[in-house]
């Protein structure tokens, strides 16, 4: 399929660990509608497929209701390794209990590794399955945690297997292949930007990255000369040590679903509202599954280990089945394709559209495409529609946050406060001026770091001057912390 | 989470606490360290009402123990133990350990099943020379009661299975039911065996059952 004539824009917003099955999967259940198109929970009580085992006790999907659950779940390459429970070649998916398990020492009869939403938990989503289209094939690239999924996603490879407090080595990103290609592109953020985890500093702080408080202003805005081609819109994400504006939407464990819903909507409703709209494609994607079940093996696509990654062994499969629904006038109401695709399929659609062939991304890109990953552009239409779905009303009550900070736990956290002070470090005036939260990132949070608290990659596109934060607004000089092991997080 | 309806530049001065050196060091190295769950287990897990039940735990930090629904004797509780309790009815038991700014929680539900049903199986291996898939499910004290009986056994496949469990042995059709075991103790070791179709490799088998076999027994109580 080629790219329609009338697409200008791309919009991607990807949100934070859940899988197919448990965002999406009730649609092929009866009591929802029993779509038949869809590879869901169909016969979830009673197919092997989804019978998970631990100590020969088998437990089945149930029926979860939102809400903040006690806990992240698990989703390191080990974790995942044990989800997956390989015999042979073949995962058996027979394994999400076990890991669980094993993480958490619980044993439920409901783990939550195996609850699965109800349209009225996700209605945003549930919205835009019913007038747009699923793909029930759409696999987080590798089976691990959300470092290199985001490093796959917007570099095409991952030199990293796990989630670290650390600036994340990487290719060169997908923001450096638009500029070199002379795509005009926005990062609109809700809070910290994750591009920060690269190390970005001048690209962060330019004008291409934006509050999403922005986006709608813009949109009337900006002409068609102006208008950016791909725009990246990112939550709020709620491993960010600080909140500033917004509540965590991201959609990440231990959070309930509403909030990002919520944001899904505001997203949706601003661009469809938009004169744009007509020529938009809007892809919702998750990073990758959190640790949540999906009955469907991920596919075998081999990975390369790249020059200069931090690991050894290479990825021979994908990950697990991620919730993706793509909003457009160029896709058929209510429909679902099952053509195989990962986030790289989105480099494929850029490729395609601003190189005019979608081998023109990069050779990472083509060896999971030479394996059967095809381009988002394979789920699209000719045809453009001309019916512009009304985003339902909004049943999620989202509390109003001034500010929040939190303990820094988890390595992940831990990499965004790193990230934070590595630009406040760079240029603390215009770094605040872009994320104002990061006036609130407590010394306390500073102490938890690794060592080497500032990194400034070499990959940066400007030379400048390394500055310290100012004192004014920062009363504590930054205090190198002790050294100490890094350990992977889940 | 903590929420402040301050504005943000009052926010700023009140919350940049100074904080000393040696805290600042050692902070990182107390959360991470003084709260963690090493095992906890209550078994066994499907009872009778009436049975009691076992409860362990090996964790750091200051331990509390409680069920829901409460029972007597729970609390605050040594960092290594195990407890006995008598339970009437399906009891959730909560590990909680705490140290400082951290907490870890741990879960175990004790399941009355008299008069329900649970399923058993797991991921089977193929033998080639019999032609069959095998699967052995010792159930022991960790998962079922010693007063646990079979009222009945269902075979949950699409194909059909040979269940046996010591003297007995039954061929169940799909979805088909049987009270062979009636009576029995659900306690022991079951073997679950399913034959190959003519012509069938074992890679075929197992793809085709998803390389897992599963029976569910419906319990009653000992009198």
């Amino acid at each position: 399929m080629s790219i329609p004539d009338q697409l200008k824009t791309i919009v991607v917003v990807m949100m934070e660990n859940r899988s197919f099955d448990h965002v999406l999967g009730y649609l092929a259940l009866p009591q929802f509608g029993g779509r038949t198109d869809v590879d869901g929970l169909l016969h979830s009580d009673t197919d092997p497929a989804f019978a998970n085992e631990y100590d020969h006790q088998i437990y089945r999907p149930f029926p979860m209701s939102d809400g903040r659950l006690s806990s992240d779940l698990p989703h390191s390459r080990r974790e995942v390794s044990t989800q997956l429970a390989f015999r042979g070649k073949r995962a058996t998916m027979s394994g999400f209990v076990q890991a669980y398990v094993e993480e958490t020492h619980s044993v439920v009869e409901t783990p939550p590794v195996l609850g699965y939403m109800t349209p009225a938990s996700v209605f945003m989503s549930n919205f835009l399955a019913h007038n747009f289209l699923v793909c029930d094939r759409w696999f987080a690239p590798l089976p691990a945690s959300t470092q290199p999924n985001r490093s796959v996603a917007w570099t095409g490879c991952s030199l990293v297997d796990n989630s670290v407090a650390r600036i994340i080595p990487h290719r060169d990103l997908v923001l450096d292949w638009l500029t070199a290609h002379e795509v005009r592109w926005r990062v609109y953020h809700s809070g910290l930007s994750f591009f920060l985890l690269f190390g970005l500093l001048d690209t962060v702080l330019g004008d291409n990255f934006r509050s999403i408080r922005q986006l709608a202003g813009d949109l009337a805005a900006d002409s068609n000369d102006t208008a950016p081609q791909v725009i990246f819109i990112e939550p709020e994400y709620d491993d960010s040590p600080i909140h500033f504006g917004n509540i965590p939407n991201d959609n990440h464990p231990p959070l309930a679903m509403g909030p990002g819903e919520q944001f899904i909507r505001e997203v949706y409703a601003t661009l469809s509202r938009s004169p744009r709209w007509a020529n938009t494609l809007l892809i919702v994607t998750y990073d990758e599954h959190g640790g949540f079940f999906d009955h469907v093996p991920p596919l075998p696509i081999k990975s390369a280990v790249p020059a200069g990654a931090l690991y050894s062994e290479p990825f021979t499969t994908t990950g697990v089945r991620v919730p993706t629904i793509i909003a457009s006038p160029f896709v058929p109401s209510g429909t679902c394709y099952s053509g195989s695709l990962d986030h790289t399929s989105i480099l494929q659609l850029f490729a395609e559209m601003f190189a005019g062939d979608r081998r023109k991304y990069s050779e990472d890109v083509n060896l999971r495409l030479d394996q059967g990953i095809e381009s988002v552009s394979s789920a699209l239409i000719k045809t453009q529609r001309t019916d512009i779905p009304v985003a339902p009303a909004t049943p999620v009550m989202v509390r109003q946050l001034i500010r929040s900070t939190k303990l820094v736990l988890n390595e992940n956290q831990k990499a965004f406060v790193l990230a934070g002070q590595n630009i406040l470090t760079y240029d603390s005036g215009r770094a605040i001026g872009r994320f104002p939260e990061l006036l609130h990132l407590d010394t306390s949070q500073r102490s938890l770091l690794p060592p080497s608290p500032t990194v400034v990659p070499d990959h940066d596109q400007k030379p400048r001057t390394i500055k310290r934060p100012s004192r004014k607004r920062i009363k504590k000089p930054l205090k190198k912390p002790k050294k100490k092991q890094k350990k992977p997080t889940r | 989470m903590v929420f402040f309806n301050a504005s943000p530049i009052h926010n700023r001065h009140k919350t940049q606490v100074a904080i000393s050196p040696l805290v600042a060091v050692l902070l990182p190295l107390i959360l991470a360290g003084c709260v963690s769950i090493k095992s906890f287990q209550a078994s066994p897990r499907n009872v009778c009402a009436g049975d009691t039940v076992t409860v362990s735990w090996h964790a750091t930090g200051h331990v509390e123990l409680e069920a829901n629904p409460p029972l007597a004797h729970t609390g605050s509780k040594p960092s290594v133990g195990a407890e006995q309790f008598l339970v009437q009815q399906t009891t959730r038991f909560v590990l909680n350990t705490q140290c400082l700014f951290s907490h870890k929680t741990a879960e175990a539900d004790v399941v009355v099943v008299a008069n329900a049903s649970k399923e058993f199986g797991g991921l089977v291996s193929c033998m080639m020379p019999e032609q069959k898939l095998t699967l052995s499910v010792p159930l022991q004290e960790p998962q079922v009661s010693s007063a646990l009986r079979v009222t009945s056994v269902t075979n949950m496949n699409t194909r059909p299975i040979m269940l046996s469990k010591e003297n007995v042995r039954v061929t169940l059709l799909p979805a088909q039911t049987s009270r062979a075991f009636e009576h029995q103790a659900a306690l022991g070791s079951w073997e679950v065996t399913a034959p190959l179709n003519p012509n069938e490799t074992c890679d075929d088998a197992l793809e085709a059952v998803r390389d897992r076999l599963t029976f569910q027994i419906a319990f009653s109580c000992r009198d």
